[in-house]
């Protein structure tokens, strides 16, 4: 008895394996017809394209997208303002309300959150098995263009002329986001994310300590000069009233992004290297920081400014935390900040039962130059440089771009950032949706924590960066005062965020800036803290040629040059 | 005839393979997770390596990608920085094997001259303590020590001193390395030389104490050339991997400007493989760094094999 009990278990378990085995091999060879089917389709529509009259625009569409519920898997960082209380994005209550409405499933993949998203993506794009929609792939190693023609993603122009109802209306009403969406062949390998409404591309400004300002009768800082006379007042008349001098003017950290660096702006130009390779656009022309005329006046002042202890001397060494400890701690005056993490993280954090009550961050603009102009390099664009692209082995891309496009259209935005009507969110008089207590009051959860549990706002995959829930965000009104004091100032020296690049130069361009990255990061740093003296200017300038400098702006000016002539 | 007797010898060698097999099946079990660690883990990537003589696209695959030949080592011999990036590899490695690869010898030799045990066992248990710190933690342990008003600060200070920016001075990043990696690793290092000490004969002691030597005499002519085997062993592995410094401690210790000194290969390719995905440019600098790392290891054995008569092969 026992032995035939065996017996048969031992069969079922090989039958198992070979059921498995089987549809292993079915799943593989629908894949590649489905592949084959995709180029079809594309062969056949850029035909059709070319012979038929223009056409008369895509299809409209209405809910539900598919009337069998049908899955579309898609390869997606999850936010760490929802991992906190979900572990995938399939628990998010807005993700289910779509899908009950769209019968389109979401099957998420999320990379661990130990390794970076573009390293993980290069492994899954190597591995050859993809995900049907893939997001984040601008973080991928290989190019658009590059994905698209070794056939992993689908080129997307023809697709979105034909089912992208609501992006084709957005393209039409912002000239400028479809051209920095197009690649340098000419492609749109994705479902762009996008700051549509201007408000939403400004969220980072220079910081200060207002109470310091009104305590020793002072106003904010317009220009470098005015900058020197409150940075001094700060380190030497004790606004923080401890009896000693130990205040930090200006704080900063090692991230470039948020460090001395910005302080360039000032003087206008831009010097972060994470930004355009450090690059401005001065007199129509791409020029590196260190061979702007500005640079001298930059590095000469901050050198005294170092000197004389208005920058944090410990700057270069300062991590994200132990900065916003120094503010916290009533030592930093002065800082680079984000709206969010920065001002709004730091306003609801301090102590203010046992420090100071009246402590109080609010922005400032960048300085007026001498030219009477200031000057902002770290807005964003239209297009966010994200989005979601569909990869060759996706058997819906109708269906998959729909359900993207959706996104794009109005219901489609309040849906992203607020979830369901009466549920999750409530519209006002106004028609202003306001989110319910089930988000404002959720228990353990900070409102973005909270709202990145029942909707998308904020976080991946929605694709626009919609201005109510910035709006519900904000906590503070010195948050909101981040717009009106850095809108203000001229992007006209920024280097376009959407320079596109061929293959071969984007290539060189970084093997080119890999090694100018270090040595013009440290030697600035040794300029500003006076172990190299300025007058090795020239040696610097002549070094940064020997390196290559000369052979990338030059790829960089002819990119700049038809990104002009493109949006003339 | 002759294939008869090649086929006669190739059965009992196949024979003689089997019965080992059979007759040492657990110690080969044993062998088994090391072996298949070294398989999966340092000889299939070695496949992978040729992306340095490629043009490594991730959508091409290793073999798709075009063969480029020596382009990308050209590249880094030209490179601004090679020469500093080997100096400062083999300098920080060099000094770190020069002053930490004693310390431990030193440590056993006068824990095994310890006559209390409580005090001994003490010492022990608070030197091993730092091993098992993980590194990021550690690092940031020594960077609160080292901050402008951090602890070695105060003290400076007490003292009279002027305060130093330690991790932002480059003339300070060595030997903030070597002696925090002192700190981390003496008393694990210890192990090995205390056991290697515990297994020299008493008899050789007594015989000493007869003959009239003191304790010095006894460490120096005994306990020393009793564990030299043991030291010049480890000191051809420690050397073997002079080139292959671990990029995790002084990637979370350095910053800009502390590159001048603290920038080493293995950080270097991190910075451009990892964070600038050059794939193929990184791989060909880690490979010259493998290299120089076997070359090494072949001279310094030779170096021993003829002065000392022990080596590893």
């Amino acid at each position: 008895m026992k032995h035939t009990q065996r017996i048969l278990a031992l069969l079922m378990a090989l039958c198992l394996i070979l059921v498995s085995a089987c549809t292993g091999d079915e799943n593989s060879s629908s894949q590649e017809s489905s592949q084959q089917e995709a180029s079809q389709a594309t062969e056949s529509s850029v035909t059709e394209d070319s012979t038929a009259p223009p056409a008369e625009g895509p299809e409209s569409y209405s809910m539900p997208i598919s009337e069998e519920t049908i899955t579309l898997s898609l390869f997606s960082q999850l936010d760490s303002k929802a991992s906190v209380s979900i572990g995938t994005m399939e628990d998010n209550y807005t993700m289910q309300y779509y899908e009950s409405i769209s019968g389109v499933h979401i099957q998420f993949f999320h990379p661990s959150s130990a390794t970076s998203i573009g390293e993980a993506l290069n492994v899954m794009i190597s591995s050859g098995e993809y995900t049907d929609l893939i997001g984040s792939i601008m973080n991928a190693s290989d190019g658009l263009d590059t994905l698209i023609e070794n056939d992993v993603i689908l080129r997307l122009n023809e697709y979105i002329d034909q089912y992208g109802y609501y992006l084709s209306q957005v393209f039409e009403e912002y000239p400028e986001f479809y051209t920095q969406v197009l690649t340098y062949e000419g492609n749109i390998g994705l479902y762009p994310t996008s700051r549509l409404d201007p408000s939403t591309r400004y969220f980072e400004s220079f910081v200060i300590r207002q109470d310091w300002l009104d305590t020793l009768g002072l106003e904010k800082p317009t220009t470098v000069d005015e900058w020197y006379t409150v940075l001094k007042a700060f380190a030497t008349q004790d606004p923080n009233g401890n009896g000693q001098n130990d205040e930090l003017p200006f704080v900063g950290n090692s991230n470039e992004q948020m460090g001395v660096y910005r302080l360039g702006s000032l003087f206008g130009f831009n010097a972060c290297f994470y930004k355009e390779y450090a690059c401005s656009i001065l007199d129509g022309k791409v020029t590196f920081a260190a061979n702007a005329p500005q640079f001298e006046d930059y590095v000469t002042t901050m050198a005294q400014w170092y000197a004389e202890g208005l920058l944090d001397p410990e700057y270069a060494s300062t991590d994200a935390t132990s900065w916003q400890e120094k503010v916290l701690s009533d030592l930093g005056g002065c800082f680079y900040g984000k709206m969010n993490g920065g001002i709004g993280t730091l306003l609801g954090s301090y102590d203010y039962e046992n420090r100071d009550p009246d402590f109080n961050l609010e922005p400032i603009g960048y300085a007026v130059t001498e030219d009477g102009n200031s000057y902002d390099f770290y807005s964003q664009e239209i297009f966010d440089q994200g989005g979601i692209a569909i990869s060759t082995a996706c058997e819906h891309v109708k269906e998959a771009i729909q359900w993207m496009d959706y996104m794009y259209s109005e219901e489609g935005q309040i849906m992203c950032s607020f979830g369901e009507e009466g549920v999750t969110f409530e519209y006002d008089d106004q028609g202003v949706p306001h989110y319910t207590e089930m988000i404002t009051d959720a228990e353990n959860l900070s409102l973005v924590q909270a709202i990145a549990k029942y909707t998308m706002g904020g976080i991946a995959p929605r694709m626009v960066n919609d201005l109510y829930y910035w709006d519900a965000v904000m906590s503070f009104d010195q948050q909101r005062m981040v717009y009106d004091a850095v809108s203000v100032s001229t992007t006209e020296r920024k280097v376009p965020q959407s320079l596109k690049y061929s293959m071969e130069d984007q290539d060189r361009l970084t093997m080119l800036m890999g090694d100018i990255q270090t040595y013009y990061q440290e030697t600035l740093n040794a300029f500003i803290m006076g172990t190299k003296p300025i007058s090795e200017l020239q040696q610097f300038r002549d070094t940064l040629n020997s390196m290559g400098l000369e052979e990338a702006i030059s790829i960089m000016q002819a990119s700049y040059d038809s990104y002009i002539s493109n949006n003339a | 005839m002759p294939a008869k007797t090649v086929s006669r010898r190739k059965r009992s060698l196949w024979h003689r393979i089997v019965r080992d097999f059979i007759f040492n099946k657990y110690n080969y079990l044993l062998l088994a997770p090391a072996l298949i660690y070294y398989i999966l883990f340092h000889y299939v990537p070695m496949y992978g390596a040729q992306i340095a003589f490629r043009d490594y696209y991730v959508t091409k695959g290793i073999l798709g990608s075009d063969w480029v030949g020596l382009k990308y080592f050209e590249q880094f011999f030209s490179s601004y920085y090679f020469g500093r990036l080997v100096t400062n590899t083999v300098l920080l490695s060099g000094l770190n094997i020069l002053w930490g690869f004693p310390a431990p010898i030193i440590l056993a030799l006068l824990l095994n001259e310890v006559r209390n045990q409580v005090f001994k066992k003490t010492v022990q248990t608070i030197t091993y303590l730092p091993h098992f710190i993980s590194l990021v933690v550690a690092c940031g342990i020594i960077i609160d020590f080292t901050k402008q008003n951090g602890l070695i600060n105060d003290i400076i200070a007490f003292f009279g001193g002027e305060r130093i920016l330690f991790l932002q001075s480059p003339e300070w990043f060595r030997p903030v390395y070597i002696i925090s990696g002192i700190w981390q690793e003496i008393g694990w290092g210890s192990i090995i030389y205390l056991s290697a000490i515990a297994g020299i004969s008493q008899e050789l002691y007594e015989a000493a104490k007869i003959d009239g030597a003191n304790r010095w005499q006894e460490t120096w002519h005994i306990t020393l050339p009793g564990i030299m085997e043991t030291i010049v062993i480890l000191l051809i592995l420690r050397v073997g991997k002079l080139m292959s410094l671990g990029y995790e401690k002084v990637l979370l210790l350095y910053n800009e400007t502390t590159y001048l000194t603290a920038d080493i290969i293995s950080t270097y390719v991190y910075r451009r493989g990892i964070q600038n995905a050059e794939y193929s440019f990184a791989s060909a600098v880690d490979l010259f760094n493998s290299v120089i790392n076997m070359a090494l290891l072949l001279i310094v054995n030779a170096i021993s094999k003829r002065v000392q008569g022990s080596s590893l092969f």
